[in-house]
């Protein structure tokens, strides 16, 4: 068994030794992303296993080693992991966690901190917390991410987004069910053995593209379109959002949810942004301004890959941005920051009135981004059917539902007027 | 005995499943479909991977010195009554109510011995701690003054407790626990949790540990899949919650056999006891759990050795009946 080695600071380190034996498990934040994150990983010789688990336990795992004033992402992240190494699936004298950091100040960065806590009370120091991030917080002598890692994680993203935004305007249309789900699992597959190739990106794009455009579908003018925006593990974990997608798709919606790739676009402006207003580091400023444009030329591939089709593209970061500088400053850049209420905006502009604001308890910038953001948007947009759904230990399902069928039921009404 | 391994065959079976666990159960599939999880449900099925699988499973229970009469169906029967033995026992404990854990007067009488040595002991205090604690006692006794008394324990004038037994005797359990147990009790703000167990809280456990040790022993000679897989995991439970474990007196040998310190578990803090065996997630639950799919996969097992019907065609063995029961969902 692997010899456990701690730190200066006391931290236990993850080792070359671990590597060898040890299972990493990742929680799901993002279905298809995570899982091709989950395929590239074992292909660099880690064992990775992405947690798919549901159901109220691991919300009681969440509040037993949590306290109940964090902020349900981070409660449901660490209730899932304390309920898999309970669960006997794994050996936790050979098994390891692993949590994005963001280096932001928000809850990405202090997870890993909570976890390390909940462990401890549970009597499990030995396991090791493995930090995923670029920002060089916590390294580890078994854990590197290499260039061609990094590569293929990148591209894996952008591939992952195309999917997503392809499946969720194919799904509600297709004539078998589960045509786009066989796809993106046949896609995946092949995905995860592709390098990075800059080159290669415009042509693979077009051939998902293609096989999207094969799959037969019947047009339905009666489904309502529902945009998911909010923060960034309850819009698109299962978990977190009690199947919220199933859910829509269920009752006869299309869902809009927009990219990651927005998300890592607008985590770079933010350090352009603060270097203009607050005069940080200009290395961070040339290391964030080259990262904003790599994924704004990612983003235009996929939008070039799109043009002609029947598909609708996502929108482009700037125009995004110049949408949200009437609502909000670009300097809101906490959690999800202007991007949430952008995306709103972006959201009806393209013709999506119907949105969906998924705030979970304790995210207090989503609140002000978020639901605080509304009144203002039907001030300007009086066409906009936006219903904020709260996501807490304490609520249920059936109330969230509820409260979506309603806001469905004006979407329909408005859909029978036009 | 170890575990080594178990890790790798849970991915190795996890492959094979993927395919099912990822689709959602409102969509129909296609024929290509059926034929794919065919395909993957007879590699299951086939004895050559199952042999694998057992291979695998074994190296984690199997007592190399004795290897006589494994999977026989006298043997898949004792795992299959030790494993109900067991979820029985678990059951017991999780679900019998923590009221019977503590006596309540045993409770009453080791506070109030405790607290007046202390008192005591504290009489002539010079140093500024001595002082401090001596305060923190009386003052906080003082407070709690009337809750006290309402559950028979007086407070004198030189500051020691007396027991009113007539009063304690009327007390409710739940008050006397909310007063000397749990984090913002009085008991916990000078320092005393009620904690412990009686002797038939004691039995229980006891009895319970014996059913855990019976149970790994006859998984040793077990020729089941579905229970040794299930044994697996029951171990790295106990595994997961050993150090816990240990705070109560209930060590976790190098051979996975629990062995209990009496005195230990008699003084445990009531919360450690609560989060370990009270409570539909605690240990004893999701021991309660794998013990009881142990039994019935051990007694499948038993039939199926009696009757020789293993055969990669799909005879009546658990794995058909599995693809059988996930096809029917599916379609």
């Amino acid at each position: 068994m692997a010899e456990l080695v701690y730190n200066e600071q006391g931290r236990l380190l993850f080792t070359e030794e671990m590597r060898q034996e040890y299972t990493i498990l990742i929680p799901n934040m993002l279905p298809i992303h995570f899982t091709m994150l989950e395929r590239i990983f074992n292909n660099h010789g880690y064992k990775v296993k992405l947690l798919r688990s549901m159901g109220r336990k691991i919300i009681d795992e969440g509040l037993e080693n949590v306290h109940n004033d964090t902020c349900y992402p981070a409660l449901l992240c660490v209730g899932q992991f304390m309920d898999a190494l309970k669960s006997g699936e794994y050996d936790v004298n050979k098994t390891a966690l692993m949590m994005i950091q963001t280096g932001g100040g928000c809850r990405a960065s202090n997870y890993i901190h909570l976890i390390r806590k909940a462990l401890k009370r549970c009597g499990m120091e030995q396991v090791p917390v493995i930090s995923l991030n670029l920002a060089g917080l916590e390294k580890n002598p078994g854990f590197k991410l290499t260039a061609s890692m990094l590569a293929q994680f990148i591209t894996g993203i952008c591939y992952a987004d195309l999917l997503m935004l392809l499946a969720n305007q194919v799904r509600p249309y297709e004539n078998h069910r589960g045509d786009s789900d066989r796809l993106i699992e046949k896609w995946i597959d092949k995905l995860v053995e592709i390098k990075f190739s800059y080159t290669a990106f415009d042509r693979i794009s077009a051939e998902i593209v293609d096989d999207f455009k094969k799959i037969p579908y019947t047009p339905d003018p009666d489904k309502v379109k529902v945009g998911i925006v909010g923060e960034i593990f309850i819009k698109y974990s299962p978990l977190g959002n009690n199947e919220l997608q199933n859910f829509l798709e269920s009752e006869e919606c299309e869902v809009s949810c927009p990219g990651l790739i927005d998300f890592l676009i607008f985590m770079g402006d933010h350090q352009v942004v603060e270097t203009k207003l607050y005069h940080t580091k200009y290395k961070k400023y040339i290391a964030s301004s080259a990262v904003k444009s790599f994924f704004k030329m990612m983003q235009n591939k996929i939008i070039k890959a799109l043009e002609g089709t029947r598909f609708r593209p996502p929108a482009k970061f700037e125009e995004t941005k110049k949408n949200v500088l009437p609502f909000l400053s670009p300097a809101n850049k906490m959690g999800e920051g202007w991007l949430l209420t952008a995306e709103m905006v972006e959201l009806i502009s393209s013709g999506v009135n119907n949105i969906v604001c998924a705030q979970p308890f304790g995210c207090l910038p989503n609140h002000i981004v978020g639901k605080g953001m509304i009144r203002k948007i039907r001030a300007v947009h009086p066409e906009a059917n936006i219903v904020a759904i709260d996501y807490d230990p304490g609520a249920t399902k059936v109330n969230q539902e509820n409260r979506i069928k309603l806001m469905l039921s004006a979407a329909k009404a408005q859909l029978g007027k036009s | 005995m170890s575990l080594y391994g178990i890790n790798a065959y849970t991915s190795n079976y996890n492959s094979l499943y993927s395919g099912l666990y990822n689709r959602s159960k409102s969509y129909s599939t296609s024929t290509s479909d059926l034929l794919e999880l065919a395909k993957k449900a007879d590699m299951v099925r086939s004895p050559s991977y199952r042999k694998k699988m057992l291979e695998q499973l074994k190296n984690n229970f199997s007592d190399k010195s004795d290897t006589s009469e494994v999977g026989s169906s006298s043997n898949e029967m004792k795992l299959s009554s030790n494993a109900k033995q067991l979820s029985a026992d678990a059951l017991s404990l999780s679900s019998g109510g923590f009221s019977s854990w503590t006596n309540k007067s045993d409770a009453v009488k080791n506070f109030v011995d405790k607290y007046n040595s202390e008192i005591e002991s504290l009489a002539d205090a010079e140093t500024t701690a001595d002082k401090g604690r001596q305060s923190t006692l009386i003052n906080t006794t003082q407070k709690y003054r009337s809750a006290l008394e309402d559950i028979g324990i007086t407070v004198g004038e030189d500051n020691k407790l007396s027991i009113d037994s007539s009063k304690l005797l009327n007390a409710s359990e739940r008050n006397v626990r909310s007063l000397l147990s749990g984090s913002y009790s009085y008991g916990s703000k000078i320092g005393y949790d009620m904690g412990g167990v009686s002797d038939s809280a004691l039995d229980l456990v006891k009895k319970f540990a014996e059913s855990y040790n019976n149970t790994l022993d006859s998984l040793e000679k077990s020729d089941s899949v579905q229970a040794l897989e299930k044994g697996v995991s029951m171990v790295n439970t106990t595994k997961a919650f050993s150090r816990t474990l240990a705070k109560v007196g209930i060590s976790v040998g190098s051979d996975n056999r629990l062995t209990i310190d009496e005195d230990a578990l008699k003084k445990a803090p009531e919360e450690t006891l609560r989060s370990l065996f009270s409570g539909g997630y605690s240990y004893a639950n999701k021991i309660a759990d794998k013990a009881s799919f142990i039994g019935r996969a051990s007694a499948l097992e038993a039939q199926l050795s009696n009757s020789y019907t293993y055969n990669n065609k799909g005879g009546l063995d658990f794995f058909s009946q599995m693809a059988a029961s996930l096809f029917e969902n599916m379609i």
